[in-house]
């Protein structure tokens, strides 16, 4: 029988496996347990890089550090993934093709320019570049934080843009259809951050949520389908029409009380229309 | 009321257990004989769904019985109305477990 020192040094070590805020309880209750097992305690302890996998693999840490719910987590990710892009095309170019010439500056500003004019035409024909409305109506934020979705969608897009650049520029001294790379990253990526941004509340810039369908597809004038997404924080409600009607062609969101529609202190939210953005 | 959650044969097994007192992991492995990597994470999917909830037991009873503190599961509210509807869906489940005289300190 192996001795007790050997199954703790086992289940230390798969607790290096487990988040780093679970890991100590986790040792805790797998110690206790051991000092149970009269037999077989090798395979006991062995269970526990399975039980610690299942808890590095569901870990709130984990979804956390990949989501990109957070607007701010979103453009570091974004601005991460550039600079990671940015130091392999250095040294890719420096170290490995030191003498590879590119165009001069003027050719590449011009050749980049046409590019992306082109991406967002073909973008614009194969896909609606409109966000949607957002009429004002009393529970409206005011100006500067609505003008804030703006300033994000543009700071992705700008991100977006030399991310997917220099993503072509890596490949492009020996892969030379880079421009074609260049161009349907571009359409994709604007693509993304356009449905991202529908998809986001106008005032927290968090994804909705508790997307619901609606409606019924036999009536269109009474009862139209469609989806309503929800913002989790209770600032108003998303709805997206399921067929393009000549009065709702488009996605339209309504803006609500916070606190009422958190704690339950209003249930009727007038939804007048004040001016539209 | 939200339906209940439905649970796989093995999660409904070691939920079966814990309602039937065998409250610590060890006791759910000795008689479900499922392995530990089986039962442990079971009970960490069953908490995270709010089916059972875990409790350390007081550090003077362990200190009594000159052992470690165990922590040890319950089963709560929705977790019963979860092992009703999967005793309906399994209908040997509920035959399985007796309910233990003294559950082991």
């Amino acid at each position: 029988m192996m001795p007790r020192p050997l199954h703790i040094a086992i289940l230390r070590n798969a607790a290096l496996l487990v988040p780093a805020p679970e890991r100590a309880e986790w040792l805790a209750e797998w110690q206790a347990e051991l000092a149970y097992v009269r037999q077989d305690a090798t395979a006991f302890c062995l269970g526990s890089f399975r039980d610690a996998l299942w808890l590095r693999g569901n870990s709130f840490s984990v979804r956390r550090a990949f989501s990109l719910e957070s607007p701010l987590r979103c453009l570091l990710s974004l601005a991460g993934l550039g600079a990671m892009i940015l130091g392999l095309a250095v040294s890719f170019r420096k170290l490995w093709l030191p003498s590879w010439s590119g165009p001069s500056g003027a050719q590449l500003a011009f050749g980049l320019l046409w590019v992306y004019l082109l991406s967002l035409l073909v973008l614009a024909t194969l896909n609606p570049l409109a966000l949607g409305k957002y009429p004002a109506n009393r529970f409206a934020p005011s100006l500067v934080i609505r003008s804030r979705r703006w300033l994000f969608l543009a700071a992705k897009i700008g991100l977006l843009v030399p991310i997917v650049w220099l993503a072509s520029v890596v490949p492009e001294p020996v892969f030379p259809p880079a421009t074609w790379m260049l161009f349907l990253g571009w359409i994709f990526g604007f693509r993304w951050a356009l449905a991202d941004q529908r998809r986001r509340c106008p005032v927290c810039l968090r994804p909705l949520s508790h997307a619901a369908e609606i409606g019924s597809p036999a009536h269109l004038l009474l009862e139209p389908r469609g989806t309503e997404m929800i913002c989790a924080r209770g600032h108003g409600s998303l709805h997206i029409p399921g067929i393009a009607t000549t009065w709702s062609s488009t996605q339209i969101w309504h803006y609500e009380n916070a606190q009422t529609a958190r704690f339950g202190l209003e249930t009727f939210t007038p939804r007048t229309t004040a001016r539209t953005e | 009321m939200p339906a209940p959650v439905k649970l796989s044969h093995t999660a409904a097994i070691i939920l079966q257990a814990v309602d039937a007192g065998h409250i610590y992991g060890f006791s759910v492995m000795e008689i479900t004989g499922l392995p530990s990597g089986t039962v442990y994470p079971a009970l960490r999917r069953l908490e995270r769904r709010g089916l059972i909830r875990s409790q350390w037991e007081p550090q003077a009873a362990a200190d009594a019985g000159q052992r470690p503190p165990r922590k040890y599961y319950r089963i709560t509210r929705s977790g019963e109305a979860t092992l009703r509807a999967s005793q309906k869906r399994y209908p040997l489940l509920a035959r399985l477990f007796p309910v233990p005289a003294v559950e082991e300190a």
